[in-house]
């Protein structure tokens, strides 16, 4: 399986079309088992150390 | 169970779309059990949690990461009240409103300025792709409401189609 190459965003101007919810799942699908099959999904989890808002959002 | 999708899946539903690896909702506490029982049915297993956030994972190659955001029951209905709808593979999903989900993203920075970069980025796209939705003085709002000190400016730095 190759990687896809999914663009980032849809740039306006730029010859790109706009992609369906269930198109956009799929290339994303994808995308995640060829990182878990090569490992990759597994170190991008060792590097994941992102800590989430510590504070609780409440919505003003 | 009330669920909104917010990160990467969230952003078709305002016209944009990037990768992602893992999906991120957002849940009333009230919930967390159930969605919680759910999650593991389906083959999941928790990988991190602190009083508002949970984080699964699955060794299952197809089932991508989960993290949960949770929220008081009271925000929730807010979020739910103006949230949007959108449809994938005849299931509906929900995501908080343009100007929730920038409220949302800029918590995220304040909270952890590591994030401006990406969240900023996703906030611009939104914005750009959706010209009408969020008046100058929206934004100016709700950057001072939930946002870092200056994050406005460079917003509105970054409108160069305003």
């Amino acid at each position: 399986m190759e990687m896809i190459d999914f663009p980032r965003f849809i740039i306006p101007r730029l010859d790109r079309k706009k992609v369906s919810p269930e198109i956009y799942d799929e290339w994303n699908s994808l995308n995640a088992c060829y990182l878990a099959k090569t490992g990759m999904r597994d170190k991008r989890r060792q590097d994941l150390t992102r800590v989430p808002a510590s504070e609780r959002f409440v919505l003003k | 169970m009330e669920l909104l999708l917010i990160g990467g899946y969230a952003l078709q539903a305002y016209g944009v779309a990037r990768q992602t690896m893992d999906v991120d909702c957002l849940v009333a506490q009230k919930d967390s059990d159930r969605l919680d029982a759910g999650l593991r049915s389906a083959g999941y297993e928790s990988a991190g949690k602190t009083e508002n956030f949970h984080r699964y994972r699955s060794e299952l190659i197809y089932l991508m990461d989960v993290d949960v955001l949770y929220v008081d029951s009271e925000t929730m209905s807010k979020l739910l009240k103006d949230a949007l709808k959108f449809c994938l593979h005849d299931e509906e999903f929900r995501v908080p409103s343009i100007i929730n989900f920038i409220a949302l993203k800029l918590h995220g920075i304040r909270n952890d300025p590591s994030r401006e970069a990406r969240d900023i980025s996703d906030i611009i796209e939104v914005l750009r792709v959706n010209k009408t939705e969020v008046s100058r003085q929206q934004l100016e709002d709700v950057c001072r409401r939930y946002g870092p000190e200056g994050v406005f400016t460079k917003l509105e730095a970054c409108r160069t189609w305003k």
